[in-house]
């Protein structure tokens, strides 16, 4: 891309442009300046609102990506063609069994699904929902004490002066986190005290303020330039 | 048809510092513009003597014209209120009586033996008049009985009893105050008195209102009338309002207008708030435009308690008019456990509700009442000593800075201030390191990214890019697609095929645009397939199996994972390490920072993600603003250095003007 390509808008992209530009002053605006006898606030939360329902509606194109990226596996026999197929059918069965038999249900009073098909449904809805959505979710959290140890095992190595001071540390905590620590050495857990509210906290705040300047610099370029796609 | 960028966008013209700084130049006019809610300060502590070593709570405050008196409730360990007095210069330095406490509980078999609190005190006819909430306790706190006595001093430190105390008492069974009535609010008419007072009927789950009493001597009580307020406009009072509480803090009035300060919650057990309320009868209230005008803290301090402000049968509010401002006073817990409840204090510019000089301090007596309505009348005796009472009083004192903050200089007008402070120092050294084309510090490992990208064509194998799983509106996300916009260039010119797997719809919508663009411009329409960019799923750990499954079957030679990540960055990373994937990661987030860098063989962090980009793209302009946020940095650790400095010397002004 060159220079000179990226000093040229369309007429649509100025006027897209102006329309951020301008939301971005008004909730700007709002959040730092109240004037007393107008409801500016009440203007911009109806406006979020209507952001947000925009915003919604395009989980329906989401599906659709979804869709169509998993079926052109199934039709095209790719070698996960399988997966595809089971992914489709699980998430369109799950979609229907939780508007009709869940607590999410669109007709919990059962004025137009007949009860009996209620009762047939929820089971299933429960299995699916309980017993496997909810296990594999926890099945897929706990792997990450797995993969703790395992990242752990390569950062803790002394191969330099930084990642030296980082092992002493990550020891003093680990140690001073353990229970025995204390019958060992009741210093330990103080140690890990001093470790955790001052250097750790330290850094924790540099980053955060360097994060806090790079976000306000990065929101004004956003605001005064065209956003995406160039 | 194209045209040339409009200058304004360019960030070397001063007509952008110009824009950014109009929309803060009304934050520094006084009175047009005014920020609510704000933070108000503590004040007052409990302790250190035992009588109220526990708690200090439920403040009413008069201004004689020169100086503040305080009367507040302590409770010690035991839960006993007693009633202490305190002085201030200024109304926000308080000096504790040294005989406190100035008025205790009742003799045994008294209806006033167990607590007495709720003082609201008038100097009137030379002498200080109070009214006060005697309770007696019952087999539980649902069977406390509270009720409302009268008491009289000279020198508001020693107080005499009325002999037929209580003054106003429950009301009959059925009614809606026939549990317990509390929190007396009174003014002084001329001719007699208007009470304001909270009121509850028997029954679990029943909710506080608020009643209104006449009398002509301030002994005997008519009960008049119970007060509705109506919805604020915001909805910061919605639960309070669907279940028809009033829970009433302090009313004066001024001239025509009757100021009422209240507290209210937005959903059930949420943190209260205090809103203001005007009227022209006393009887029908209009919440303040800008509700909730004062509210709770979020930082563990000493009003960041989830009972929140001004609120519950205990914490207590009232507001007065003095020296050409708005005082409200208020109790508010800490978060501890159990909460101490202490007392702070709120300045609101006297624009809110604009009275003239003459009735600004006669919260002091009250001014006459005109309009209240049935029982009241009005007699000329009234009207004249009020204006009598008007001028015996210096009221026209300078609006000062003096220790307090002003309250504009609360909240959100000085993180508006810093953030113009910020802005202009960012811009400034912007522009000096762009037209000078100052060399800035790099960004360790971001040039490999280029490389990494020329390898995978060499490779032919794809380059993965996962956003994270942030919303559209979280800036991290945002800053990881303004470097996929790099790293969707560069592939497009190397013929890499890139995918992009996405856990947010609206996030896939803006990243299937910016890919095409980028095999667009580079005439690489045949690399863009269906599946290039990819929705994979809201859910956290779905997102995380979905990428790793990416990872094994698509075998990219490039991970690239920058944006907002929680736990399922370290799954997806160590995924990528198992197939030996060259990674770059990013992120803001410091509780994931450490497994980035234990992981990725590049890592951005903090504002660095932010920065990436200008980095990138060589532009003098864009790498220019590598150095701005360093300004900002710098402006931030000059900031830190002083105010450590001054809160080490014990002054707090840095921090009472920088607090969110």
């Amino acid at each position: 891309m060159t220079s000179k390509e990226k000093q040229k808008m369309t007429k649509a992209e100025i006027i897209l442009q102006v329309i951020i530009f301008s939301l971005g002053f008004f909730y700007a605006f709002v959040y730092y300046v109240r004037v007393p006898g107008v409801a500016l606030q009440s203007a911009a939360d109806q406006l979020f609102t209507y952001l947000t329902s925009i915003l919604t509606a395009a989980f329906a194109i989401g599906i659709i990506n979804l869709t169509r990226v998993h079926a052109n596996n199934v039709k095209n026999r790719r070698p996960i063609w399988k997966y595809s197929l089971i992914l489709l059918v699980s998430m369109y069965f799950m979609a229907v069994a939780s508007v009709i038999a869940s607590p999410f249900s669109l007709d919990p009073q059962s004025s137009v699904i007949p009860g009996a098909v209620y009762a047939v449904f929820f089971p299933i809805w429960q299995f699916l929902y309980y017993d496997i959505l909810v296990s594999i979710n926890a099945t897929l959290f706990s792997l990450l004490a797995f993969f703790i140890a395992s990242a752990a095992y390569r950062a803790f190595k002394a191969r330099s002066l930084e990642t030296s001071i980082l092992l002493a540390a990550g020891l003093l905590v680990m140690i001073g986190q353990a229970p025995i620590s204390n019958s060992v050495w009741p210093g330990f857990g103080d140690v890990r005290d001093w470790i955790m509210a001052f250097p750790n906290t330290a850094g924790q705040r540099g980053i955060l303020i360097g994060t806090a300047l790079g976000i306000l610099a990065f929101s004004v370029r956003r605001l005064i330039r065209y956003p995406w796609g160039r | 048809m194209r045209v040339n960028e409009l200058e304004v966008f360019s960030t070397r013209n001063p007509i952008l510092l110009v824009l950014i700084l109009l929309i803060f130049i009304p934050a520094a006019m006084v009175p047009l513009a005014y920020a609510v809610p704000i933070q108000g300060m503590q004040v007052l502590t409990a302790g250190p003597d035992k009588w109220e070593e526990k708690h200090v709570l439920r403040p009413w405050v008069i201004y004689d014209g020169a100086s503040f008196k305080m009367w507040y409730a302590g409770e010690n360990a035991e839960g006993v209120d007693r009633i202490g007095m305190a002085t201030s210069t200024d109304g926000i330095s308080w000096t504790k009586y040294s005989d406190n406490p100035v008025f205790d509980v009742g003799s045994p078999g008294s209806w006033d033996l167990d607590s007495v609190n709720d003082p609201c005190v008038i100097f009137e006819d030379n002498q200080y008049k109070m009214w006060y909430v005697g309770q007696t306790w019952g087999a539980t706190a649902a069977d406390d009985l509270y009720r409302i006595g009268y008491a009289t001093s000279p020198d508001g430190i020693h107080w005499t009893r009325y002999s037929e105390n209580p003054v106003l008492t429950t009301g009959s069974l059925g009614s809606w105050d026939d549990r317990r009535v509390w929190r007396p609010s009174v003014i002084s008419t001329g001719s007699g008195y208007v009470m304001y007072y909270r009121g509850a009927a028997v029954g679990e789950g029943s909710q506080a209102k608020a009643g209104v009493a006449t009398s002509s001597d301030g002994v005997h009580w008519t009960k008049t009338a119970v007060l509705s307020m109506p919805a604020g406009s915001s909805g910061w009072d919605a639960y309070s309002r669907q279940v028809d509480a009033l829970n009433i803090g302090g009313v004066m009035k001024a001239g025509d207008m009757y100021i009422m300060s209240y507290a209210s919650i937005k959903a059930r057990n949420s943190p209260a708030q205090i809103g203001l309320a005007s009227s022209t009868d006393g009887i029908n209230w209009n919440p303040y435009t800008d509700n909730p005008v004062i509210t709770y803290g979020t930082s563990g301090g000493w009003d960041s308690g989830p009972g929140g402000v001004g609120a519950g049968n205990n914490a207590g509010s009232m507001i007065l008019a003095a020296r050409n401002q708005y005082y409200v006073y208020y109790g508010a817990q800490d978060p501890g456990s159990p909460p101490t409840y202490t007392i702070g204090v709120a300045t609101l510019p006297i624009s809110i509700y604009p009275i003239s000089q003459t009735t600004s301090t006669t919260s002091f007596t009250t001014v006459s009442i005109t309009s209240i309505p049935e029982t009241t009348t009005i007699s000329e005796t009234g009207v004249t000593q009020q204006t009598k009472e008007a001028t015996t009083t210096p009221v026209s004192q300078p609006f000062t800075l003096g220790i307090a903050m002003p309250s504009l200089f609360i909240g959100r007008m000085s993180q508006a201030g810093l953030l113009v402070i910020t802005l202009g120092s960012i811009f400034a050294v912007t522009r000096i390191a762009s037209k000078r084309k100052l060399k800035t510090r790099g960004i360790p490992g971001l040039e490999r990214l280029d490389k990494w990208i020329e390898q995978a064509g060499e490779l032919k194998r794809p380059v993965l890019f996962t956003p994270g799983t942030g919303t559209i509106q979280t800036p991290d996300t945002l800053a990881a697609l303004a470097l996929l916009e790099h790293v969707a260039s560069r592939c497009a010119q190397h013929g890499v095929h890139i995918i992009v797997a996405n856990a947010d719809y609206n996030v896939h919508q803006v990243t299937v645009d910016i890919v095409k663009s980028a095999y667009k411009k580079a005439r690489r329409e045949d690399l863009y397939k269906d599946d290039s960019v990819r929705y994979i799923s809201t859910r956290q750990f779905a997102y995380a199996a979905g990428v790793m499954g990416l990872l094994r079957r698509e075998r990219p030679a490039l991970n690239v994972f920058v944006g907002d990540y929680q736990a399922e960055a370290l799954e997806i990373a160590e995924a990528g390490r198992t197939d030996a994937i060259a990674q770059f990661g990013g992120t803001s987030n410091v509780d994931q920072v450490p497994f980035f860098m234990a992981t990725c063989d590049q890592a951005l962090v903090g504002e660095e993600l932010y920065t990436a980009q200008g980095y990138l793209t060589n532009d003098a302009d864009a790498i220019s603003k590598l150095v701005g946020p360093d300004a900002g940095k710098a402006l931030a650790i000059l900031l830190i250095a002083v105010g450590a400095i001054l809160v080490t010397l014990g002054n707090n002004v840095l921090t009472s003007l920088l607090r969110l």
